[in-house]
């Protein structure tokens, strides 16, 4: 296990060294620079020069990579070229923990309403009950969740007045943000949960238990259900690093304050410490929780062998 | 007494094209102790006879008979719930293929103290006791060590033993086993029909043995049922059913027996021809248009019972007094 975990952690390390200098270089081919912005007035050519010399910008990319490794080695991300005196560590440190808490909050809904519309899809199967959250599935998937941020605000905070639509001061202020986060997961969990479940609900085993007198809650909350969770174990991964480390959209629209919106700001800014700083810590986050994903399924079934893959 | 007792049972799946006449009036009885063998090929019914009797089909099968009774009770009335607390504890159930038939997410130990916890109201260190003998009882090697292993670490005969253990765990007064040496090799399935054979003898349970193969019956069984496009085409005791048997359908079956001792270049005679589209049941005898002595009669009316004596029964129209004498081929 241990073992498994460590090679799992260096193949982790690889790919995120890949990572920083695809990105690197990616970032460098991008025409224009931090300080050549349509919006920004007009800068003296000697001036730009001489920020760009400060800022290292005028020596080879191929240099830039080596010298941003240096200081990337020490732990350090450098400073924001857009925020001036704001070093990257500040900006990801101050903004993932409010991303992570909405975030989180989405992961809890998402699954703790996702698995038990699924179940109840699958065990009342071709009943209104089935009907009626497969229709929702349906829609959680198909509409883009900009669509449904703004239908929820406008409904939830203009037409009822019932929540704020910014900020994130109380825990009413958490409530639509999570909404919007949770509405296609939730789909995509109940139709994993729906269909494995219907599946798990034909197998050899389940007749077993009911053979051997087994209560019907017992077979599809004990039997069944345990089986037809681990495709949902699998969609865990990838699901809590995206919650967790903000949507652009949703952070946007409701004014949180977290790390999503940074990440396409920081892009359309070219704001180069900052877009690295980000992928460098969503491709660690992703990786870690891939892999913890990836244990708890050899923990829900015995027969994924960890030290094999 | 009559342990099981099965009168006039019809079972029916609806499905997209009709409707499939899995079994159509199949009456039959096992007595206390007693093993039976109901035999046939793929889809004659025999499992669906047998599932109809425990209540484990899929809601969209349907269910009639005039009565289905056990032990003295009466199964068509009893709720689900009743039917709950007799499986398992007084029915136990071996089914065919020991790779599946398991949970592969649950321990052998969870598994097989299941029914001990739902039906006697063991606690844990009881249950776990008896997890223990019982594994000893169906002579699994190391039993302690196997009790907390997963499925997939059994081997195919291992896992057979594990789900026999399961059926046997609250002492039931039957056994149902569906085809339980199907999927094992040669070797395993003899090691598991003496550990069947040996468990009835020792708990004197009653054993009803499906399979389509009628020499693994033959040492375990003293009743037959031929079963065929579901119905009984023939019943009777093991020595009337191999020494003097009547159907032409159980003569087939007789027939492509191998025999160890015969010559080995013999061919084996099959049956040849396919069994009948129960979506839409031939109205005359179900195994008419495979029957080298098919009568035009055959063909257009189900013929009826004709009780032998006490115990052997034939459904074919050749036992009619007027009809040709014909005698199995061997």
């Amino acid at each position: 296990m241990l073992k498994y975990i460590c090679k799992r952690l260096m193949a982790g390390v690889l790919t995120i060294i890949v990572l920083i200098t695809v990105a690197f270089f990616m970032m460098h081919a991008m025409p224009g620079s931090p300080f050549t912005q349509a919006d920004q007035r007009d800068i003296p050519p000697e001036v730009l020069a001489r920020m760009e010399a400060s800022y290292g910008l005028d020596r080879p990319v191929f240099e830039q990579y080596l010298s941003y490794w240096k200081s990337l080695l020490r732990g350090d991300l450098g400073v924001s070229f857009k925020q001036a005196n704001t070093s990257v560590n500040d900006i990801i440190e101050t903004h993932f923990p409010v991303s992570a808490r909405v975030g989180g909050v989405a992961v809890v809904v998402s699954l703790v309403i996702g698995i038990p519309l699924g179940l109840l899809a699958a065990v009342y199967r071709g009943k209104a009950i089935d009907m009626a959250s497969m229709v929702f599935a349906t829609i959680g998937i198909s509409v883009p969740v900009f669509v449904i941020s703004v239908l929820l605000m406008y409904l939830f905070a203009n037409v009822l007045q019932w929540l704020p639509s910014y900020g994130l001061t109380s825990w009413r202020h958490y409530i639509l943000p999570v909404a919007c986060l949770s509405f296609s997961p939730i789909a995509y969990i109940a139709r994993q949960t729906r269909s494995s479940m219907l599946e798990a609900l034909e197998q050899d085993y389940v007749r077993t238990a009911r053979a051997k007198g087994v209560s019907e809650l017992l077979v599809v909350a004990k039997h069944a259900l345990k089986n037809a969770l681990t495709p949902v174990i699998t969609y865990l991964g990838p699901l809590v690093a995206g919650l967790l480390t903000g949507s652009f959209v949703v952070e946007r629209l409701f004014s949180v304050p977290g790390i999503g919106r940074y990440f396409v700001q920081s892009v359309s800014d070219r704001d180069y410490t900052m877009i690295m700083g980000i992928v460098i810590f969503f491709g660690i986050f992703v990786v870690i929780c891939n892999l913890i994903s990836d244990i708890l399924l050899a923990i829900v079934d015995p027969r994924v062998k960890l030290s094999e893959s | 007494m009559n342990l099981l007792e099965v009168k006039n049972l019809n079972t029916s799946f609806k499905i997209g094209v009709g409707t499939v006449q899995a079994v159509r009036g199949v009456s039959f009885h096992v007595e206390e102790g007693e093993s039976i063998g109901i035999v046939g090929e793929s889809g004659s019914g025999k499992s669906v006879t047998m599932l109809s009797v425990m209540g484990l089909l899929p809601a969209y099968a349907s269910i009639e008979a005039d009565s289905l009774r056990f032990d003295g009770k009466e199964l068509t009335k009893m709720s689900p719930k009743e039917l709950r607390a007799l499986h398992g504890s007084e029915i136990g159930m071996v089914f065919q293929d020991p790779m599946t038939s398991l949970n592969p997410l649950f321990t052998v130990q969870n598994q097989l103290m299941e029914p001990l916890r739902i039906h006697q109201h063991m606690n844990r260190a009881q249950a776990k006791q008896r997890a223990l003998e019982l594994l000893k009882l169906v002579e699994i090697p190391d039993p302690e060590s196997r009790l907390k292993q997963y499925p997939h670490e059994f081997s195919g005969g291992m896992r057979q033993r594990v789900m026999i253990a399961i059926a046997i765990a609250c002492n039931p007064k039957m056994v149902i086993a569906d085809e339980p040496t199907t999927a094992l090799d040669v070797t395993i399935q003899a090691q598991i029909l003496d550990l069947l054979n040996h468990l009835k003898r020792e708990m004197n349970t009653s054993i009803i043995m499906i399979t389509h193969d009628l020499g693994v019956i033959a040492s375990m069984c003293s009743r037959i049922l031929v079963m065929y496009g579901g119905i009984i085409c023939e019943e009777g005791t093991a020595r009337e059913i191999f020494y003097d048997a009547r159907h032409p359908y159980t003569w087939g079956l007789l027939n492509s027996i191998p025999k160890i001792h015969g010559d080995p270049n013999e061919k084996l005679i099959p049956i040849h021809g396919t069994p009948p589209d129960m979506l839409m049941p031939p109205k005359g005898c179900p195994f008419a248009p495979r029957c080298q002595y098919c009568m035009p009669v055959c063909r257009e009316y189900m013929p009826p019972r004709t009780v032998l004596n006490g115990t052997h029964a034939v459904s074919c129209h050749l036992m009619h007094p007027k009809a040709p004498q014909v005698k199995r081929e061997v």
